[in-house]
C-alpha cells in the first residue's frame, strides 16, 4: 500500500507536470498564432496626399462612381423599382439570407453581452460597492 | 395445464433476483433524473434504458447475440463510440474565447488536479493501480474521456464510472458553488477583468486545431485519438466549407452516438458487476473528484491573481474543468451575485473550453503514464 501510494504520488507529481508542460506549450503556439494573425491584420499605412476620408485636395478615387440615370425614367417607374427593392430586402431579411448579414455570424456578440462588456470596460465604479 | 408451462410462463417471475430488482429500481432512478430532474438527459435516460433492459429477468439484451452487447462491442469495447462523440463535441465548440485569452490555457491545467488527486485516494481506498486512475479520470469532468480512459484500464468498471460522470456532470451548479465561495474572498470576487475581443482571421481559426493535434500528438501520441477527433470536428466547423459534415457531425451523428452509448454503457451495469461496496467508494470518489479539480483551479487562478497585482478574479479557476459550457455559467453567476454589474462570461468560457484541452491531455498522459494499450 505504501510502495503503491509513493507511486501514486510520483505519478501525481509527473501526471501534473506533463499537463502543464503541454499546456503551456499551447500557450504558446495560441499566443504565436494570435500575434501573427494581428499584426498581419494591421491596417496598411495610407499614400501621402490622401486623406482619411478620401476627400482631399489630391484624392483620386480608384473608380469613377457610375451616375445611374434616374432622371431618364419616369417617377412611377423610380417608384416600383423603390418599391420592389424594399420588398425585395424584406423578404431577404426574412430568410435571413446571408447577404444581408452586416457582419458575420459569431462576430458580433448579442445586445445583452455589448452592454454587459460595454459596463466591464468602465472605469466609473458605483458609489459603496468596494467599501 | 401442464407444469413445465406454467414454469415457462412465470419464468420472469421466478428469475427475479433482490439483485437484479434492485437495479431495475436504479434504473428508473436514472430515467427519473434524466426525465424529472433534467439531470443530462441524453445520456441519462439511455443509460438508464440500458440498466432497465438489461436486469429484466431473463433479458436476452445483454447476452451474446443480444442487442445491447452488439452495441457495447460494435462502439464501447473498441473506443469507437466515445471518439465520434469528441468529433461532434468538436463540431459545437467555439475555441474563440480561448485564441482571445490563451494564458486560460493554464487554468484549465490547474483544473485537472482532481485527476490525480482522486487517484491517490482511491489508491488509498484500496483499489488496483489501473482501477484508481479509471476512477481518477472522472475528475476529468468529461463523459468520453472518462469512458475512453476507463475501458482501457479498467473496463469492468465502466459502469459506475460513466454513471457518476454524467450524473455528478449534471451537477456542477451545485457542486461548485459553495467551493467557489469558501476559497474566495469578497474582495476577490469583486475583480473586474476588462474584456477585449479580438478579429481572429478565419487561417487562425483553422490553425489551431492543426497545430494542437500535431503538438499533442507528437508529444503524447496516447492523447492522439481524444484530441484528434476533438480538433477534427472543430476543423470542420471552422474550415466552413463542409457544412453538411459539420452539421451531421454536431447534429445526427452525435445525437445516434450518444444513444448507442447510453444504451451500451447502461447495459453494463448488471446486478453481480454493480452491486459491489466499490461503487459506493466510486460515488464518494466522483463527487471529490469535482470538488478537488474546482478547488485546484480556484487555488491556482489565486496565485495568477497575486502575480497579476490583483488583476485576476480567482473565481475563473473553477471554469478549468471541462464540463462546458456549465462551469463558465456557474463561475459567471456567482460573480455577478456579488457585482451585478462584473461580467466575467467570456474569461470563464475561455478557461472553460482550456478546461476541455486539457481534459483530453491529461487523459493520455495518464494513458501513456501507466503505458495503456
Amino acid at each position: 500500500m505504501g510502495e503503491l501510494l509513493l507511486f501514486g504520488l510520483r505519478l501525481t507529481v509527473y501526471g501534473m507536470g506533463l499537463v502543464f508542460l503541454l499546456l503551456a506549450l499551447l500557450w504558446g503556439l495560441v499566443t504565436l498564432l494570435v500575434r501573427t494573425d494581428a499584426r498581419e491584420q494591421e491596417p496598411e499605412p495610407e499614400p501621402p496626399g490622401r486623406s482619411p476620408h478620401g476627400t482631399g485636395a489630391g484624392f483620386t478615387p480608384a473608380l469613377e462612381p457610375v451616375v445611374a440615370g434616374a432622371d431618364e425614367l419616369p417617377p412611377e417607374m423610380l417608384a416600383a423599382v423603390a418599391i420592389a427593392m424594399r420588398a425585395h430586402i424584406r423578404a431577404r431579411r426574412r430568410q435571413a439570407a446571408p447577404a444581408m448579414r452586416a457582419h458575420q455570424p459569431g462576430s458580433l456578440p448579442s445586445r445583452w453581452v455589448g452592454a454587459g462588456r460595454t459596463r466591464q470596460n468602465r472605469t466609473f465604479t458605483p458609489r459603496g460597492r468596494f467599501s | 395445464m401442464e407444469h413445465a408451462t406454467v414454469d415457462r410462463l412465470l419464468a420472469g417471475v421466478t428469475a427475479l433476483s433482490p439483485g437484479g430488482l434492485f437495479m431495475l429500481l436504479v434504473g428508473c432512478l436514472l430515467i427519473y433524473l434524466a426525465v424529472w430532474r433534467e439531470f443530462e438527459p441524453l445520456l441519462l435516460l439511455p443509460i438508464g434504458a440500458g440498466c432497465l433492459l438489461v436486469n429484466l429477468p431473463l433479458s436476452p439484451m445483454g447476452e451474446k447475440e443480444g442487442m445491447l452487447r452488439i452495441l457495447y462491442e460494435m462502439g464501447v469495447g473498441n473506443e469507437l463510440f466515445p471518439l465520434l462523440i469528441f468529433i461532434g463535441i468538436g463540431a459545437m465548440t467555439d475555441f474563440g474565447p480561448l485564441l482571445e485569452n490563451p494564458r486560460m490555457v493554464l487554468v484549465g491545467a490547474a483544473g485537472q488536479f482532481g485527476i490525480f488527486g482522486t487517484l491517490l485516494l482511491a489508491l488509498a481506498l484500496g483499489f488496483e493501480l489501473n482501477e484508481a486512475a479509471s476512477i481518477g479520470i472522472i475528475g476529468a469532468i468529461d463523459g468520453p474521456t472518462s469512458i475512453y480512459v476507463s475501458n482501457l484500464l479498467a473496463p469492468h468498471l465502466l459502469g459506475p464510472i460513466t454513471v457518476v460522470a454524467y450524473s455528478y456532470m449534471a451537477l456542477v451548479p451545485l457542486i461548485q458553488p459553495p467551493i467557489l465561495r469558501a476559497l474566495t474572498t469578497r474582495k476577490e470576487r469583486l475583480v473586474r477583468m476588462p474584456y477585449s475581443q479580438r478579429t481572429l482571421s478565419k487561417r487562425t481559426r483553422v490553425a489551431f486545431p492543426i497545430a494542437v493535434t500535431v503538438v499533442v500528438g507528437i508529444l503524447v501520441p496516447m492523447a492522439t485519438p481524444l484530441v484528434g477527433t476533438l480538433m477534427l470536428g472543430n476543423l470542420m466547423r471552422e474550415s466552413g466549407v463542409v457544412e453538411r459534415l459539420t452539421g451531421v457531425a454536431s447534429g445526427a451523428l452525435a445525437n445516434v452516438v450518444t444513444l448507442f452509448l447510453g444504451l451500451a454503457v447502461g447495459s453494463t451495469m448488471q446486478a453481480d458487476a454493480f452491486l459491489r461496496i466499490a461503487t459506493l467508494k466510486i460515488l464518494g470518489l466522483g463527487i471529490l473528484a469535482f470538488a478537488l479539480d474546482t478547488a485546484a483551479g480556484v487555488l491556482f487562478a489565486k496565485f495568477l491573481n497575486v502575480i497579476s497585482g490583483g488583476h485576476f478574479n480567482p473565481l475563473i479557476g473553477g471554469a478549468g474543468i471541462s464540463a462546458f459550457p456549465m462551469a463558465a455559467r456557474v463561475v459567471n453567476k456567482v460573480g455577478l451575485e456579488e457585482d451585478f454589474e462584473n461580467f466575467l462570461l467570456m474569461h470563464a468560457m475561455g478557461a472553460n473550453t482550456a478546461g476541455q484541452i486539457a481534459s483530453v491531455v491529461a487523459g493520455g498522459v495518464l494513458l501513456a503514464l501507466l503505458g495503456a494499450q
